[in-house]
């Protein structure tokens, strides 16, 4: 056996105080990368690269909001211009001195419209002179037959286009390029739709009796309300309002509405779920630089369920949105630290000999006392899923695109909080213990938060009422999670993706 | 003008790079010989290094005083070795006990010296469970039950990983006495 004890003698004594050569791998160049600035979305950034990433996303929310701003007040500048020209084209023919025969039945048949509808909000008679064309469907099939005049009517009418009636005034090749949705089978509404020729010189405006003939009418013209309603008459026809006249349209028998249900056709219900990447963020960190940085190091973000039922009331492009949603936030910890669990005081006299003339020994004193404190430190492990559940109130203000059945929104504003449930552990800032957290109540959680949020969304109609959407979004707390006696400012930020569908009312 | 050791704690403390820069320089050296006898590369060895730096760099604030700070930093390097080798334990060769099991050689002079390296070829290249468990216990000075509790085995097959590994080593130290002293011979 003695030789085992050989061994282990010439290995601690050659070890003792080993150094290795320099390490040639590891650089301080290369470990300093490694001691993370800030982690974010799950990424580990130094200072340099975190600070690049942020000024990157700063840059690209900015032309985001750019771009977005441009392409709306470009959109809106090209409506009020096609607008304009329709009303320009308006004008000039109802200066035209004589009417053909066209107008003449065009005329009867906005008599026809009015008296039939008392109530359209697009009716306007006095203006039926200023007809120049009729509004027809570029489809071939179920074309109604009992119609008085030349006009044609169809359903489905995804493709409409404008055809002159007039041989003097003619208004050829429009197509409708931009319009809402016509959903049901025996009733459709056009909210705004657009006209453009091929032609792209301005209108040739001469004097007041210049006619237009064909092939004059420039760029785009916009019929902004064109709306069919309920009414007796087997075919109605309506004319489109009065501000970008240029036509009338005729349209197939439409059923009876329930002018009640027609009122909240702008409300619309959604639910939604999701999943949420769940990181934080700390505030002013001053004098707790280390402990941050060691919560950071040891605790990871989290995937969580986002759920919500929201209703929306939608007025032009603009959405309004509020419901409840829940919300899940925490993280997962893996802590390491070391505690004092318990300090004992040891004190050890010291003591001198007493000796007899003969100098032997007869006694001993103590002559002092030495102060011993022993210390228990425990290294304590924490592996442990922080979780907090919020139910929130969001108050949302939005934008809405589209075309066709697509549907693009973005939308922004604040969601309100109250935390129902909290389960986990948090270090304290002394870093030598943690509170445990078993209900809504415990130190150091905030019972209410407030947040900032921002959303896209992408939406298909799949019917009249039926929209599915896939909503992108992002929230960060405005507020801290904990409360104000805790000196450390927490704040959870998430992004996601919530799939949902809508009901329009 | 080089940091003193408390400078470079406090410094750490709070997360000043140049105190940082100070203790890798000044400790990466002795920290990576640990690594050495942990590890069956140099390469495997700076892997773990790195860890065990940031480790310290990120828990320096437990270090409250007390003992030895290097002691404190030693017990770091040597758990960050040990979970090494348990994320690594299906990739480690595992040699069978008896396979590995030799005559036990005859006594070693302790007045021979031997070359450091040479010691540090030899335990890198035991298996690696006996090599953890002789640099746990002959080195560190850990006793069988926090090797079990440490590495999750039996205080049993502790003492039989050590007894093995000493057979071994003193196997091979003999053979490297060997070569020697047939060198010296040679010499004359």
């Amino acid at each position: 056996m003695k030789q085992n004890y050989e061994i282990d003698e010439i290995y601690r004594k050659a070890f003792n105080d080993f150094q290795e050569e320099e390490p040639s791998r590891l650089t301080w160049a290369a470990l300093s990368e490694k001691i993370v600035y800030k982690r974010w979305l799950g990424i580990n950034f130094s200072k340099f690269s975190y600070r690049v990433a942020t000024w990157s996303i700063a840059t690209i929310i900015i032309v985001g909001v750019g771009l977005t701003t441009y392409f709306v007040a470009n959109q809106d500048k090209e409506t009020k211009n096609i607008t304009n020209l329709s009303q320009n084209s308006s004008n000039l023919s109802k200066n035209q001195s004589t009417q053909t025969s066209d107008i003449k039945q065009n005329k009867e048949l906005n008599s026809q419209s009015t008296a039939s509808t008392p109530n359209n909000d697009f009716d306007n008679s006095k203006n039926s002179t200023n007809k120049v064309g009729t509004i027809n469907s570029n489809q071939t099939s179920e074309k109604t037959t009992n119609n008085p005049s030349n006009q044609v009517a169809y359903k489905n009418k995804n493709e409409l286009s404008i055809t002159s009636t007039k041989s003097k005034n003619k208004v050829d090749n429009f197509e409708v390029i931009k319009k809402e949705m016509l959903n049901s089978e025996d009733s459709y509404e056009i909210k705004s739709a657009v006209v453009q020729t091929d032609i792209e010189k301005p209108i040739p405006f001469k004097n007041e009796k210049t006619q237009i003939n064909s092939g004059n009418i420039d760029s785009t013209v916009v019929v902004n309300e064109i709306k069919t309603n309920n009414s007796s008459d087997n075919n109605i026809k309506k004319k489109i309002n009065t501000d970008s006249t240029v036509g009338v349209i005729s349209a197939k028998q439409l059923p009876n509405q329930n002018s009640k249900k027609s009122a909240y056709r702008n409300f619309a219900v959604s639910l939604f779920a999701g999943s949420s990447y769940i990181d934080k963020t700390f505030g002013s960190t001053a004098g707790n630089e280390h402990y941050t940085a060691f919560r950071l190091h040891n605790e990871a973000p989290i995937n969580t369920l986002a759920l919500g039922a929201e209703i929306s009331y939608r007025f032009n492009r603009l959405v309004l949105q509020s419901g409840l949603n829940y919300t899940q936030f925490g993280e997962n910890i893996n802590y390491e630290i070391m505690n004092v669990t318990d300090t004992k005081s040891i004190n050890i006299p010291i003591i001198e000999p007493i000796y007899n003339q003969d100098t032997a020994v007869i006694g001993w004193d103590t002559i002092g006392w030495i102060d011993f404190k022993d210390t228990t430190l425990a290294l304590k492990q924490y592996n442990r899923n922080n979780r907090f559940d919020y139910l929130e109130i969001p108050l949302l203000a939005g934008y809405q695109f589209g075309k066709k059945r697509l549907i693009f929104e973005v939308s922004t504003g604040l969601s309100f909080g109250f935390l129902v449930n909290a389960k986990g552990v948090i270090l304290n800032t002394k870093e030598n213990d943690v509170y445990e957290i078993n209900s809504k109540n415990d130190f150091p959680m905030n019972k209410n938060i407030y947040n900032f949020v921002f959303r896209f969304k992408f939406a298909y109609r799949i019917n009249e009422n039926w929209n599915i959407y896939l909503q992108p979004n992002i929230k960060y707390n405005l507020n801290s999670a904990f409360s104000k006696d805790f000196p450390i400012n927490q704040k959870y930020n998430s992004s996601g993706f919530n799939f949902g569908v809508s009901f329009d009312l | 003008m080089a940091l003193s050791e408390i400078e470079i704690i406090e410094g750490c403390k709070k997360a000043d790079k140049r105190a940082q820069q100070a203790l890798f320089e000044k400790y990466s050296k002795r920290l990576l010989g640990i690594c050495m006898r942990y590890c069956q590369s140099k390469d495997e060895a700076e892997d773990v290094l790195q860890d065990g730096l940031v480790k310290i760099f990120f828990n320096i604030n437990q270090y409250k005083g007390d003992g030895s700070f290097e002691g404190w930093m030693k017990r770091i390097i040597v758990n960050t070795a040990l979970n090494n080798y348990k994320s690594n334990l299906k990739r480690y060769y595992h040699s069978d006990l008896e396979d590995a099991a030799s005559e036990i050689v005859s006594e070693v002079n302790l007045n021979d010296i031997f070359e450091v390296k040479d010691l540090l070829n030899i335990i890198q290249s035991l298996p690696t469970g006996y090599r953890m468990v002789f640099n746990m216990y002959a080195i560190e000075g850990y006793n069988h039950k926090e090797i079990g509790e440490l590495l999750n085995i039996s205080e049993g097959t502790s003492k039989s990983q050590l007894s093995r590994a000493r057979q071994l080593l003193q196997q091979k130290v003999a053979e490297l006495q060997g070569e020697k002293v047939a060198i010296c011979e040679i010499n004359k």
